[in-house]
């Protein structure tokens, strides 16, 4: 068997960084000129476009594809990092809490009438609840010392926070109920300009995750291997998890949680370009783009001018599809 | 140069696994640790690689303790290669081997040259671009092994340390290791390793330690420390020792 395959195929990275972006570049086009109102591209490329169409496309359009992007990146980005520092090809940055604790924090937020303050509040306390969570979770695992400690720590604070939403939920209105849910399932519907300042906050640590490539590429070999090729782990751990559960609770914050971009967009080019995080993360990077965009885009398109939370696509599409990559990649992931 | 202790001792609890252990690696010499499980090799292994803190005693590079030397500036002279490795992530050999590298600050052109001098030396041209996690687990620790001959490669004051590294390995490539070893030690190399295979180390070691139960019982050139008593004392099983008549070659037979 491991005969047959004795020299895998691989894209290289060259090929596959333009590949993905150039198919980037071709969706962001795509979806700057579909939607409820459909604009001729040769006028968009022209600069000929009508006063309503301009409109549409600067507050409405733009700022959006570019939420689309950056989150769709960073989500996918701390998922590769999150699963090589875990060694876990199933790891996620939900497993750091972070998910969960800021979604228990907006609907807490929503529920306790913060609405006065609006969308800021919202996201204020959602990147609270990320950060929060995370620290908590760091905490417990530090005292137990080892990964699967954290990984423990990090699905029973998970449930903790579930169960806290559950509880929201439960004590709240119809009205807070749709927004809770809404919220926690992903939505690009409220996307402007001051969430696209907000977004760009994240790039920096994304380019810091890429940064780690080569000492995360060294710590899936073990703990103590990255220690003997001059690696601080305990200190690497750290950053990349500051890193993540940033990007994280500032995504969740503005857009709410995007699921299984974060697990599966590593795993395909794990699978297409290999495991070495120089190639893992910007390719990630990339993809996670290309497949929010492109989910956004059914989303707000297929049912306009209703939108159906981009959550709720992501999981339909990722969920079946994650399960037919395990039953066919089992050996090859080494799971 | 060399890495050296004196009177270290490790406890975990109440449990003394080292009991004053003095050890020291020089620079040119393939030092292997004997014993029975538990005697302590792989936490005095641990301990030269700077992954333990000692009890008591300190290991030094040279006259500066080990602890007092960052992180990469250890790596770029120590070399450690842990008993058991975990990499579960579907790399190339190549990339694995390449990590070796990570600590040396000479540039990629001259790292890739001594990533394919390593994978050519060890025999590993047929398996550069397979999937680590797809290999055997004797092909992986050739590739394990080879990553951590990469990090020294060129490097003087080199000292590596190995945790049973041959187990996994068929008698060949057994060979074939203590043969590169042996070269590397002769440019200058310090060479630790934890073995269980008696014949071999007797054969290829220049000295040899004997720990029990967290002491050393016996140290010096094979032939002074594979004798029928200290067998008898260090693993309690009853041997007959043989000098092959050819080249005096020590062999034990049980």
């Amino acid at each position: 068997m491991t005969q047959m395959r004795a020299k895998q195929f691989r894209v290289s990275r060259t090929w596959a960084l333009s590949f993905l972006g150039l198919t980037l570049v071709f969706v962001t086009l795509m979806s700057l000129i579909t939607g409820p109102i459909t604009i001729n591209p040769w006028q968009l490329i022209g600069g000929e476009l009508t006063e309503l169409e301009a409109l549409i496309l600067i507050d409405i359009r733009v700022p959006r594809i570019i939420l689309n992007i950056i989150v769709g990146a960073g989500v996918a980005v701390s998922g590769a990092a999150i699963q090589g520092l875990f060694r876990n090809p199933l790891a996620d940055p939900a497993l750091i809490g972070v998910s969960s604790g800021a979604a228990l924090f907006a609907a807490g937020f929503l529920i306790m009438g913060g609405g006065v303050l609006g969308q800021l509040g919202l996201s204020g306390s959602a990147f609270v609840g990320g950060l929060l969570t995370t620290f908590l979770v760091l905490a417990v695992g530090r005292k137990s010392g080892s990964i699967s400690g954290m990984l423990l720590a990090g699905i029973a604070i998970n449930a903790i926070a579930l169960s806290g939403i559950g509880l929201f939920s439960y004590l709240s209105s119809d009205a807070q109920l749709r927004s809770v849910a809404f919220w926690a399932l992903g939505s690009f519907g409220s996307a402007d300009w001051e969430m696209v300042y907000v977004i760009l906050l994240t790039l920096p640590f994304i380019l810091l995750l890429y940064d780690q490539s080569h000492k995360l590429n060294a710590i899936t070999l073990g703990d103590q291997e990255a220690a003997s090729l001059g690696i601080f782990v305990p200190g690497l751990r750290r950053q990349v998890i500051l890193y993540t559960a940033f990007i994280v609770s500032v995504s969740v914050s503005l857009v709410g949680v995007i699921s299984f971009v974060g697990l599966v967009v590593p795993h395909l080019i794990r699978l297409s370009c290999g495991s070495s995080h120089t190639t893992l993360i910007p390719c990630s990077a990339l993809l996670g783009g290309i497949l929010v965009l492109l989910a956004d885009g059914f989303s707000r398109t297929v049912f306009a001018p209703a939108e159906l939370p981009v959550g709720i696509l992501l999981a339909i599409i990722g969920g079946p599809f994650f399960i037919l990559l395990i039953l066919r990649s089992q050996e090859k992931m080494g799971i | 140069m060399n890495i050296h202790c004196e009177a270290c001792s490790y406890s975990v609890g109440n449990k003394l696994i080292l009991n004053k252990v003095s050890l020291r690696v020089s620079s040119g010499e393939i030092l292997s640790l004997v014993g029975a499980n538990g005697a302590g090799k792989t936490s005095l292994i641990k301990l030269f690689a700077g992954e333990l803190q000692g009890t008591s005693g300190q290991v030094k590079f040279g006259d500066r303790a080990l602890s007092k030397i960052g992180l990469d500036m250890r790596a770029r002279h120590i070399a450690f290669l842990p008993q058991k490795s975990g990499l579960e992530f579907p790399f190339r050999v190549r990339e694995v081997i390449e990590m070796g590298r990570y600590p040396q600050l000479t540039g990629k052109v001259f790292d890739q040259k001594i990533i394919s001098e390593v994978i050519s030396e060890f025999d590993l041209v047929h398996l550069e671009d397979r999937i680590y996690t797809s290999l055997s687990g004797g092909e992986k620790q050739r590739v394990q092994i080879a990553r951590i001959l990469a990090q020294l490669w060129d490097t003087e004051d080199a000292f590596y340390l190995f945790d049973e590294p041959t187990a996994p390995l068929d008698l060949a490539h057994q060979l074939a290791f203590f043969k590169l070893i042996g070269t590397l030690a002769k440019r200058g190399a310090g060479i630790l390793l934890a073995i269980h295979d008696l014949n071999l180390a007797a054969r290829f070691s220049d000295r040899m330690i004997l720990l029990k139960q967290g002491e050393v019982i016996a140290e010096g050139a094979p032939e002074e420390v594979i004798t029928k008593e200290k067998i008898q004392m260090g693993f309690d099983v009853n041997v007959q020792i043989h000098r092959r008549a050819e080249d005096s070659v020590i062999q034990i037979s049980y």
